[in-house]
């Protein structure tokens, strides 16, 4: 991000068929599996300061901040029903969207992840809840995500 | 093309009506305006430009079936000609699911594309819809007004149009929500591999103290163009909620006696518009079109 303009997204409208054409610094991102390409050290992907750390986040999910009553403090009925029953749709509440870009094998790892849990659970499991508990617990074992970057050669990283 | 965003990571700043009034602003100028809603909430700009009716029918073709590739019928239908005509491409409450909807296409992409290291280019979307509708032949300025969250509409938006105009106010969250948004787009160009401008960073709302003054200059320090500061305005900008309509139009039509600094704060807008056409270098709309520097 810099001031003034940036690319030109039809710059290669003008004077090609096919968008394959580069632009002047010769990484215009038209074609689609390049600029597509998974990247683990992407700051998109950063957990946010907005996501609870284990310290603050709610204990039993029974009671989220976002869900006050009149008065600003969640209610009776809120603090009774858990979540899962409480909320209007699965996206109640997650107004924090983050991205995830994933590599091949994560993705089918979460399916078999899923299928795993829905075999515990006897009951299918949304996608956004999945991906949501797996965050939380990670959160709770920060070693294994560090053995994991390792894994990947983070401490060859400068 | 003069194409562009307006973000700002802070609610409340006046994203929606700094859209629909630098929108109108440049076809007032005599240039041909799309204004793409991608915003699924209620007081978007299409509840602003009154072409919000069809938001919550299941039916109706919108968006982001064009964008998971199912539309149902062309992008031209998509199109509604609002005031000073604008035209604009309406929110609809499907834009809510977006980011399921893409992620549910990706998964069906990449499953049946022969290649199996085939990556659906999610956020690449919008630009395909885009110019598949031949936008750029047709209009001289596209202006996206995502929500005020990071994800998939925001990055679609900025994937299709490459250029920021950031509305903040002058205050220590707004000077934070530009150095957020810094790292956000970083990111993404990184990812995307593609440049991001900031056109104009709009300070909105401000009622001139000092505290203000200093953020103003801390904000140009960052190297942004701040063409016009736009004062506090509440009741010219409620004026425009109520009746569903632009600055412009609220001030010919609905005003009986006309204030100076409203008149002040619509010439505002021109300016802006004027800046912002000025950045790409876009010719002026007497020019023939084939000349007009895309």
């Amino acid at each position: 991000m810099k001031p003034g303009a940036g690319d030109d997204p039809f710059a290669d409208d003008a004077d090609a068929e096919r968008p394959n054409a580069e632009g002047a610094d010769g990484r215009e991102g038209a074609e689609p599996d390049e600029s597509s390409e998974p990247s683990t050290a992407s700051p998109v992907d950063k957990p946010s300061t907005t996501i609870p750390s284990s310290d603050d986040r709610p204990e039993s999910e029974t009671a989220p901040a976002a869900s006050p009553g009149t008065d600003g403090s969640p209610t009776v009925a809120e603090l009774d029903i858990p979540w899962v029953l409480r909320r209007s749709s699965v996206k109640s509440d997650r107004d924090n969207v983050h991205q995830f870009f994933l590599r091949d094998d994560t993705a089918r790892g979460e399916r078999e992840l899923r299928s795993e849990v829905e075999r515990l659970l006897g009951k299918e499991v949304s996608k956004l809840d999945l991906r949501e508990a797996a965050y939380l617990v990670a959160m709770d074992h920060p070693e294994e995500v560090a053995a994991t970057l390792r894994s990947w050669g983070y401490d060859y990283l400068e | 093309m003069l194409t562009y965003t307006t973000y700002s990571e802070a609610g409340g700043v006046g994203k929606t009506t700094i859209s629909a009034n630098c929108a109108v602003a440049h076809a007032r100028a005599g240039y041909d305006v799309l204004v793409v809603d991608m915003d699924p909430q209620d007081g978007s700009l299409s509840y602003l430009l009154d072409v919000d009716d069809e938001r919550a029918t299941g039916g109706a073709d919108n968006l982001v079936r064009h964008m998971i590739g199912r539309p149902q019928g062309p992008f031209a239908d998509l199109v509604r000609e609002t005031e000073h005509g604008v035209d604009v491409v309406p929110s609809h409450n499907m834009l809510e699911r977006l980011t399921e909807l893409l992620m549910k296409t990706a998964d069906l992409e990449e499953d049946t594309h022969p290649d199996p290291d085939y990556v659906y280019p999610m956020h690449e979307q919008l630009l395909r819809v885009i110019r598949e509708a031949d936008v750029p032949s047709r209009y001289d300025v596209l202006v996206v007004d995502p929500p005020a969250t990071a994800g998939p509409h925001l990055y679609n938006a900025l994937f299709a149009t490459r250029n920021l105009v950031i509305p903040l106010e002058l205050s220590g969250k707004g000077e934070q929500s530009v150095a957020g948004l810094q790292d956000l787009v970083d990111g993404l160009e990184a990812e995307l591999g593609i440049n991001i401008g900031v056109l104009a960073a709009i300070p909105n709302g401000v009622k001139g103290t000092s505290d203000q003054e200093s953020y103003l200059a801390e904000l140009e320090e960052l190297g942004f163009d701040v063409p016009v500061v736009v004062r506090d305005r509440t009741s010219l900008m409620e004026g425009c909620w109520r009746r569903q309509c632009s600055a412009f139009t609220y001030v010919e039509r609905h005003r009986k006696r006309k204030r100076d600094y409203e008149l002040e704060t619509l010439s505002q807008f021109e300016t802006l518009a004027e800046h912002l056409v000025a950045q790409v270098g876009l010719n002026a709309p007497e020019q023939p079109r084939a000349e007009v520097d895309a």
